[in-house]
């Protein structure tokens, strides 16, 4: 589908913030992501493939946002568009985070998002790690618009403070937002899974039924699955993979199932995962 | 006169020459969602062996300039799933059904092959035996002339349905395996499986890929394909299905020019899953534009004397 740029703009240092509306109104689950290919030219080729990202948010009008860092050829040609340009883009695509905290009794992987369930865990943490912030602002707001009340723990971290985003607005809807960098340069000094391993060493997920949402770095979600499976906390992870297609045909997207039985495609049944299912 | 695309290959009647290659449109499913079915040539699946199979480890695919690298390593469902599972949504569309199938011995060729005699839906088979990222099987058989003439012989035997074999360009003259294949009883020919490639991470210093090597593909393998199509089309009289880097009507006009009876679009459904749709829209606009009638009005005419 194409889609009409409705502004790019620099939020901070390498971070942009991209807004389009598609030509049709879509529904999304937090979690969900786009496939984006900047069109400069019908015959562009070079980068030749499209690109995954979260929907960090969509707006009333039906525009969809997404935050991203420039890192490569395709994050720098997208920096460039401006209002009124045109993108090629497919989504919404792949599951998004299950609001709940007890997984539904049939495999959560037939297909389809996942989203919707009414049973609320009582505490909810949230652990990002740089530009992988991107799904978890509409995933608070998700979870307060179904009028649930939890506790709701945001735990952000990043290389140094320039790789924090959205730290006002996280503040404004979560109970409690710590801030973690590797220099010192603002909250923490120290990675944001030593901030999580603290708060779980203190008692947090003990008595209250506990779900932890998160999407960052692959080291830092294995380093939290690690974190939470001792703690027995339902964990539920955002992968990251490179994508050729983002809708199941190339069969490149893969991650290992836990019960070694295979792989799972990040694209088709994920981006978000039960812990309990994968091998990261 | 309405400009006429149907064609015949290997006995295989289709609405127009426009195929979704093996392995860039799954069984059907998911394309199905961007892509009306019923309105390409055929879908030629992901390859299908004896026994389900995992594939590699990741990372399986990495982009380069112009292209992508893969080493999936031919995860499949196996056959007796994918007759019993897969078939029957593929029956549902009117289009035709090739089905790819590849094994690790020329036995499991035959074996796979005999399998699909008398499934309905399933119109014929193409041979992959120029796989680049399986140990056992692919290529090695492709790029032995001998190996090849046993595969092609082996599968010729087994089935019923009309035989495509899959040519590797990972050989120095792709001409000799296409007689061979000829020889053997082969009904058509596809033309080119990807080229076998690597990329190196000048950062970490690894391979891009987990398997270190993959095939590339997309159109910054083109101009390999385009010449190879050409070359086959010279050796031999059974159909070419012409395929690497089509991504618009223009690149499918020049594998007809060079001699192709049918293409097949691969990475490009990857970046627009309705890419052979358009293709096959562009293709008639071309023939009309130009008051042809047949799409062999274009087929092998490239003017070679200058
Ligand atoms: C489901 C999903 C959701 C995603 N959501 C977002 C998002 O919301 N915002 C966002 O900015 N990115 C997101 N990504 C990552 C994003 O797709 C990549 O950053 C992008 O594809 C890079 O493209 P490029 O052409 O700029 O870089 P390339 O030219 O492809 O790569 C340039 C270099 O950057 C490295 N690189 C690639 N990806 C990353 C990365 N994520 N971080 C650091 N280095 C990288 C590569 O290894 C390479 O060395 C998501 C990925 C997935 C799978
Ligand atoms: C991700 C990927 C998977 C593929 N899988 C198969 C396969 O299972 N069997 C096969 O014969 N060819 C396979 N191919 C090769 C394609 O069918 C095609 O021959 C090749 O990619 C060249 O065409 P293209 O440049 O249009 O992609 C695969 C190619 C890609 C990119
Ligand atoms: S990105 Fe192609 S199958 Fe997931």
């Amino acid at each position: 589908m194409k889609a009409r740029v409705f502004s790019n703009s620099c939020l901070q240092g390498t971070y942009y913030k991209l807004i389009f509306l598609p030509p049709v109104r879509v529904n999304i689950i937090p979690g969900q992501f786009v496939m984006i290919r900047v069109c400069a030219a019908d015959s562009l080729s070079d980068p030749l493939l499209s690109r995954p990202f979260s929907i960090h948010r969509q707006a009333l009008d039906g525009s969809i946002e997404i935050i991203y860092k420039v890192v490569g050829k395709g994050t720098d040609l997208l920096s460039h568009l401006r209002k009124g340009d045109y993108i090629e883009f497919l989504g919404p695509l792949g599951n998004g985070f299950p609001l709940m905290s007890i997984p539904p009794p049939s495999s959560p992987y037939k297909g389809g998002a996942r989203g919707g369930e009414s049973l609320f865990s009582d505490e909810v943490i949230i652990v990002a790690g740089g530009i992988g912030v991107a799904p978890m602002l509409s995933l608070i707001e998700a979870i307060r618009a179904s009028g649930a009340d939890n506790n709701i723990k945001v735990f952000l971290g990043g290389r140094g403070k320039e790789d924090l985003l959205c730290v006002d607005e996280l503040k404004k809807i979560a109970n409690e937002v710590v801030l973690t960098t590797n220099d010192g340069s603002a909250g923490i000094k120290g990675y944001v899974t030593d901030a999580l391993h603290t708060c779980l060493l203190n008692g947090h997920g003990q008595q209250t039924r506990t779900t932890v949402y998160s999407c960052g770095p692959t080291p830092m979600l294995k380093k939290i699955l690690e974190l939470t499976e001792h703690a027995s906390i339902n964990t539920y992870v955002s992968l990251e993979s490179v994508m050729a297609c983002g809708i199941g045909l190339c069969m490149g997207c893969v991650v290992k199932k836990k019960d070694n039985s295979g792989y799972f495609l990040v694209c088709r049944n994920g981006p978000v995962f039960d812990g309990k299912d994968i091998e990261v | 006169m309405k400009t006429d695309i149907s064609t015949n290959i290997a006995g295989i009647s289709l609405r127009n020459p426009v195929m979704l290659a093996s392995g860039t449109a799954g069984y059907g499913e998911d394309i199905s969602k961007y892509c009306d079915l019923n309105r390409v040539g055929a879908i030629i699946v992901k390859g299908i062996a004896l026994k389900p199979t995992n594939g590699n480890p990741p990372v399986r695919i990495c982009e380069t300039p112009s292209g992508m690298l893969n080493a999936i390593g031919l995860p499949n469902i196996g056959v007796d799933s994918f007759i019993k599972d897969k078939v029957p949504f593929l029956r549902k569309f009117d289009t035709r059904v090739i089905v790819n199938i590849f094994g690790s011995t020329i036995e499991d060729y035959g074996e796979v092959a005999s399998r699909f005699n008398g499934v309905e839906g399933v119109d014929g088979l193409e041979v992959n035996i120029s796989c680049p990222n399986v140990k056992e099987g692919g290529i090695a058989f492709g790029t032995d002339l001998e190996a090849t003439r046993l595969v092609v012989r082996t599968v010729r035997g087994s089935t019923t349905l009309p035989i495509i074999i899959k040519l590797s360009p990972n050989v120095t003259d792709i001409a000799s395996f296409a007689r061979v294949c000829e020889e053997e009883g082969a009904d058509a020919l596809s033309v080119i499986n990807t080229l076998l490639g690597m990329s190196i991470d000048t950062e970490t210093w690894r391979p891009r890929l987990g398997n270190i090597t993959g095939g590339l593909s997309g159109p910054a393998i083109r101009p390999v394909a385009l010449r190879m199509v050409w070359q086959v089309c010279n050796a031999v009289k059974i159909p070419v299905i012409g395929m690497g880097g089509i991504v618009t009507s223009n690149d499918a006009v020049e594998f007809f020019l060079a001699g192709a009876s049918g293409v097949a679009v691969g990475t490009a459904n990857f970046i627009n899953p309705a890419a052979s749709l358009e293709i096959i829209t562009g293709l008639m606009a071309y023939l009309e534009a130009r008051g042809l009638n047949n799409i062999t009005e274009i087929i092998g005419k490239v003017r070679v004397a200058f």
